[in-house]
């Protein structure tokens, strides 16, 4: 996915991908795991999840929840049943922090994922079968790139009642083209690689080459666009409330939340940190991953 | 100084306190502004905020408001072009007499051609515009001289002055023989013709608009203009105009993000600025839809005959279901609401008129709240718990007047997103209507879509407001008649309909002297009536918020009016 | 090289076809719509409702809409016996809003003859007339980003690639990540509330110059302070992005046979990268200029509106709150435009550096 907001691109695609066999999946495997900042950034997101995805269990033992007005406006931090005190209604801030985390997290993953999905069948499709049908998606794909993409979710969100759905959908609907571009660039490659050519000598369809061939040594791919991925659009969900067309309160995210409390500086800064923070720290694991996977599949780098 | 200053071709400076060393003694008054930015200026054609910020400083008036009571005078006033007027007997006609003192900047006369132009223009329909209204409600305007004018009324209006006061004199001269290319004038996009305090200086789109101050503006009240010029500077994000307001780059600003007012008055506090503030003319409101939301009728068909528009299953209509309505409005702690939603920076309004209203009737009082009492009235009133021991249960229709028994309370409450505030109302009114069994879902809608479901009138309640007029016109006509109530554009889009309210209304309106004692007693009645019918959950004007630096001298507005003496500020260097 | 820029250019044209579409069906797919927001107060009648939308032409069906949109509406209705009244009519009704009387004739010609059609606000001007008075601004802010962007981020790339695992490169990389795990407005926030007045009161806190009160903004580099923060702000997203593929670029350089043949020659590492790496590292960097115009567009959609700079980017946000469907329509068709020029120019450059590549 070419970044929506800022200017992020592929870099990946000039060190040149190898071919990832299940050794050196192994291989990148151990790279990672002995790579501590990447799993500091595994641990933290790790916990993040747990910790909004677990708010049932946190609102349970602090007797709050998200929606409910329980308290005076602007309590601090540490307030006794209010861990991170309240906001400009009278709500539990941390509560509404956890389920706000819910929502972009959810957002962040599952618009991601089917980006990603689309983007490697399309790429796979397009890349091995070639023809009519790659000049097809080529096509299409410059069509969709010649929008800037944060026009298009602009458009979409401004136009449909912007959700949590609609946003992932027009994510994942329009965000699918930088994988696509990549991948069909790898399929093509291998298109003519020995092993592929051993293997459709010996009788394996079309189907089965990309997705028991081709597919697998993509996933160096994946797992690093996925996680890049993930993180721009939380940082899109948070522009787009920003510019008003984000998921709309009283349903919190981060983003909006973020938002919000940009008002909030004089009577509850802890308002403005706390979802500001968040997003950052989130991102922040999400980049140090993506990274990290890079390096650890790239077979120049010397152990 | 003032013609070195027009003489000056480019002037710019980095900061305001680098003024200093242009040896500038009056300042340039620097006013931030969030609206839209405008690109069309020709009064005639457009009345964007700004716009009409703009004009008000840079042409005459044709009737002048004093400030201080929010009323029209009847006597000359600073850049007031009529002198005063006469009443005739049948209080039908207003003849004016105009002022032969008032010139354009390009040295014309203004005279009673330039008022007739406008009526001239507004009948012709060459253009849409904003004043067509005046059509309607004026019957005729004639030139008796060339500074004497007379305005024709088919029927008595005592709120006939407000609608002449639109009639602001237009610089005829230079308008062109063919009305319909007026849009395409260049005057349109630089009002190079003006008489007032100011003339117009430079438009940088998106930016700046720069105002210069008039060396022949002859109704100074100082003889002179005390500053150089007033400049609209373009913030559109409301968080950084109050930091750059605080740093100094913005000389005033009005009414900032309730949020961020603590900041200001702590400001205050140090001796940094100056503010004013007063119960404003923009007031939220909760509206229950008194129709049939799943079949919306007009409230009158073509030939004036009443059509049935059924019932709302819970609010009922305007005559059945009042103690559902009042309940459910006691229910609720407004005073609380306008903490927590506005921060304290709202006064509380009893009914559909606003604090700042001369026939505000301040006797009335609020709806109290009482959620115990509420819960009672709407058990007695048939919506009874579903479970007697869970005072928070839904409540149900046994034996309610407006829908069938078993039917559950709930219903949907919208408002518009991208307001903070009033989500936080809907939120807070969810909150403490469901601790009494009243289940409300929450929805926030595009502001779009959120009008074109509040013009179809299907929506069941919901919040949203009022801006009214200066000076302030208590007439309810148009919010709560069956006139304004047609579905697809309505004013009175809950189809409240009390015929005792229309027509105390309307004799406010038409009543014969006028008599500003007997019009306010009408009025509070019609205060109380619109109360008990409670179709609105009044809740509360925003209050209107002026703020200056300390280096602003003159400083010194009335509601609503925080320009009035601008000619007489200056700025300390 | 002309055969291959005429043929770009042909098939950028079914891909602005489809761009036009594709927004178009997006943005009628709407409920609402600007009527009902222009016209939301209690002294507007129906009628005059109905004779907007009718003048407007926005209850027209989608193909109507796009027909008018592409090719004007100056032949759907019009005035055949010079009357001044329109009394011919195609395609749509001669009276739309149902008044007994036809509607004024169109006046649309349409962009396909160079007509984007005229602002719903803005006094009803000319869009192309509104977009080009912003466009300067964003231009300026775009140039200034692109210019910082690449004059810092390659050097530090090359640094970072020859230093490769020391602590310039982890450093280097940390940064670029940190400023852009922020969203891009808290980080324009949170630069103004430390540089502005309020701050430290080193910078200005916006606009695109001083006070003027007439004559315009003087030249550039008169209130190059105006440019600083806003500069920053877009520019930190192509630092790391430069800086990142500049540094992937030189070390896949760097494992290439000329070079290795170098430093067999004896020659000192440093030397052999600024004579033979730099050059061949910098090609890929072409290919990142058509991105780039799509990375200032989004840049500007934000930035533009924290610090009132009154560049496109602001007109794009304010004209999709109003529904304003010709300023957003023609926003968009240009910022495609631009960015296909911008591919363009990427793919043209990076043959020129490239002597291997032929352009086909």
């Amino acid at each position: 996915m070419s970044s929506p907001v800022g200017t992020r691109l592929e870099t990946n695609n000039v060190a040149g991908e190898a071919q990832v066999s299940p050794s050196l999946l192994q291989l990148a495997l151990r790279r990672l795991w002995r790579d501590r900042l990447s799993m500091a950034a595994i641990g933290m997101l790790l916990f993040l999840t747990l910790l909004c995805f677990g708010a049932p269990v946190i609102n349970f033992l602090t007797g709050t929840n998200s929606r409910n007005i329980v308290a005076d406006s602007f309590l601090p931090p540490l307030t006794p049943g209010h861990i991170l005190g309240t906001d400009d209604i009278g709500r539990d801030h941390l509560a509404r922090l956890l389920e706000a985390g819910q929502v972009s997290l959810s957002i962040g993953f599952l618009a991601a994922l089917m980006a990603l999905a689309i983007g490697v069948t399309v790429g796979l499709l397009s890349g091995f079968i070639g023809g009519h049908l790659d000049d097809g998606v080529i096509w299409f794909i410059t069509t969709l790139n010649s929008i800037p993409l944060l026009f298009i979710i602009l458009l979409i969100a401004a136009f449909l009642s912007p959700n949590a759905t609609t946003l992932i959908l027009a994510l994942g609907l329009f965000g699918w083209t930088g994988t696509a571009r990549l991948v069909r660039g790898e399929a093509i490659a291998l298109r003519e690689r020995e092993f592929i050519i051993s293997a459709r000598a010996s009788g394996a369809g079309n189907l089965r080459l990309m997705f028991a061939h081709v597919l697998p040594n993509q996933l160096s791919i994946i797992l690093i666009n996925l996680a890049i991925d993930i993180g721009i659009i939380i940082l899109v969900e948070a522009t787009l409330s920003f510019l008003g067309f984000g998921v709309q309160p009283p349903q919190p995210t981060w983003g909006n939340m973020l938002t919000e409390s940009r008002s909030f500086m004089y009577y509850g800064p802890h308002l403005v940190f706390w979802p500001g923070f968040l997003i950052f720290v989130t991102v922040l694991c999400l980049y140090v991953l993506g990274d990290g996977l890079r390096d650890a599949f790239d077979p120049t780098t010397i152990d | 100084m003032k013609t070195a200053l027009r003489l000056t071709l480019v002037l710019f400076v980095l900061c305001l306190s680098s003024l200093s060393a242009m040896a500038q003694e009056g300042g340039i008054v620097v006013r931030g502004n969030a609206g839209a930015d405008p690109t069309a200026f020709d009064p005639l054609l457009t009345n964007e905020t700004v716009t009409s910020d703009i004009q008000a400083l840079i042409f005459p008036d044709l009737l002048s408001v004093d400030p201080a009571t929010a009323s029209i005078v009847n006597g000359p006033g600073p850049n007031a072009l009529a002198s005063g007027w006469e009443l005739s007997e049948d209080g039908l006609t207003y003849t004016f007499s105009l002022r032969d003192d008032l010139y354009w900047t390009d040295g014309e006369q203004i005279d009673a051609d330039d008022v007739m132009f406008v009526w001239d223009f507004i009948q012709s329909g060459a253009v849409p515009t904003h004043l067509s209204f005046v059509a309607d409600e004026i019957a005729n305007v004639e030139k008796i001289d060339n500074f004497t004018i007379a305005v024709s009324f088919d029927e008595v209006d005592c709120d006939a002055i407000l609608s002449i006061g639109a009639l602001e004199p237009y610089p005829s001269h230079i308008a062109p023989e063919d009305l319909t290319t007026m849009p395409d004038q260049e005057f349109n996009q630089n009002l190079y013709v003006s008489s007032g305090p100011y003339t117009f200086g430079e438009v940088r789109p998106a930016e700046s608009i720069s105002l210069l101050a008039n060396p022949d503006y002859v109704d100074a009240e100082l003889g002179y203009v005390n500053n150089d010029a007033f400049v609209l500077l373009n913030v559109p994000d409301l968080t950084v105009m109050v930091e750059r307001f605080l740093a100094g780059e913005l000389s005033i600003i009005s009414g900032p993000q309730e949020a961020r007012r603590a900041e200001i008055y702590a400001a205050e506090d140090e001796g940094r600025v100056q503010i004013y503030t007063y119960p404003g003319n923009s007031w939220d409101y909760l509206a229950f839809n008194l129709a049939d939301p799943s079949n919306p009728q007009n409230a009158v068909d073509e030939d004036g005959n009443a059509i049935d528009q059924g019932m709302h299953p819970v609010f009922g209509s305007t005559e059945v279901g009042r103690d559902v309505r009042r309940a459910l409005n006691m229910a609720l702690d407004v005073d609380d609401i306008i903490e927590r939603a506005t921060f304290g920076e709202g006064t509380r309004m009893a009914s559909h008129l606003v604090p700042a209203s001369w026939a505000f009737d301040p006797t009335i009082e609020p709806v109290p709240s009482d959620p115990a009492a509420a819960a009672q009235m709407l058990t007695d009133a048939g919506w009874v718990n579903s479970d007697p021991d869970d005072p928070s249960s839904v409540r149900v229709c046994q034996g309610c007047a407006t829908a069938e028994d078993g039917t559950e309370m709930r219903f949907v409450l919208n408002t518009n997103e991208e307001n903070a505030r009033r989500t936080a109302i809907i939120t807070i009114a969810q909150e403490s209507w469901d601790k009494i069994g009243v289940k409300a879902e929450i929805q926030t809608l595009e502001w779009g879509s959120y009008l074109e479901k509040l013009f179809t009138q299907t929506l069941d309640a919901y919040v949203i407001g009022w801006r009214n007029g200066y000076p302030d016109r208590p007439d309810a006509t148009q919010l709560f008649t069956p006139a304004s109530d047609v579905v697809g554009g309505c004013s009175n889009c809950m189809s409240y309909n009390n015929p005792e309210f229309t027509a105390i209304n309307e004799q406010a309106r038409t009543l014969p002297g006028c008599s500003i004692d007997e019009r306010k007693a009408l009025y509070a009645e019609a205060q109380r009536i619109i109360q008990a019918d409670t179709p609105y959950i009044f809740m509360f004007v925003r209050n209107g918020f002026y703020a200056a630096g300390s280096e602003v001298n003159g400083f010194d507005p009335f509601p609503s009016q925080l320009l009035w003496n601008v000619d007489t500020w200056s700025i300390s260097q | 090289m002309t055969t291959f820029v005429i043929r770009r250019i042909l098939q950028a044209i079914p891909t602005l076809f489809g761009i036009s579409i594709l927004v178009y069906a997006i943005m009628l797919a709407t409920p609402g719509g600007p009527v009902a927001a222009l016209t939301f107060s209690p002294t507007v009648t129906p009628q005059e409702r109905a004779a907007l939308a009718a003048q407007l032409g926005v209850n027209d069906p989608f193909h109507i809409q796009y027909l008018r949109w592409l090719l004007g509406d100056d032949w759907m209705r019009f005035d055949s016996d010079g009357d001044g009244v329109a009394d011919t009519a195609y395609l749509i009704p001669l009276d739309a809003d149902g008044d007994g009387e036809p509607e004024p004739p169109g006046t649309r010609r349409g962009i396909l003859r160079g007509d984007f059609g005229s602002s719903f606000f803005h006094g009803k001007r000319h869009v192309i007339d509104v977009i080009f008075e912003r466009l300067g601004a964003t231009l300026e802010l775009g140039v200034a980003s692109l210019v910082v962007g690449l004059t810092i981020g390659i050097p530090v790339g090359v640094l970072a690639a020859v230093n490769r695992g020391g602590p310039f490169d982890n450093f280097t990389r940390i940064v670029s990540v940190i400023f852009n795990a922020f969203p891009v407005f808290w980080l324009g926030l949170i630069l103004l509330l430390i540089f502005g007045g309020t701050g430290l009161g080193l910078l200005p806190m916006g606009n695109r110059c001083g006070l003027v009160l007439v004559g315009g903004c003087p030249p550039l580099y008169e209130r190059l302070e105006y440019l600083v923060l806003p500069t920053f702000v877009i520019a930190a997203g192509f630092l790391a992005v430069y800086s990142r593929f500049m540094r992937a670029s030189v070390l896949d350089v760097g494992t290439q046979d000329y070079i290795r043949t170098a430093r067999a020659k004896g020659l000192s590492g440093r030397m052999v990268w600024f004579r033979h790496g730099l050059r061949n590292a910098l090609i890929p960097i072409a290919t990142l200029l058509g991105p780039s115009v799509t990375g200032v567009l989004s840049g500007a959609v934000v930035t533009e509106n924290i610090f009132s700079w009154p560049g496109v980017g602001r007109l794009a946000v304010s004209s999709l709150q109003q529904r304003d469907y010709p300023t957003v329509m023609a926003i968009v068709m240009l910022a495609s435009i631009t960015t296909i020029i911008g591919y363009l120019l990427s793919d043209i450059l990076y043959a020129l550096i490239d002597p291997r590549i032929r352009l086909r």
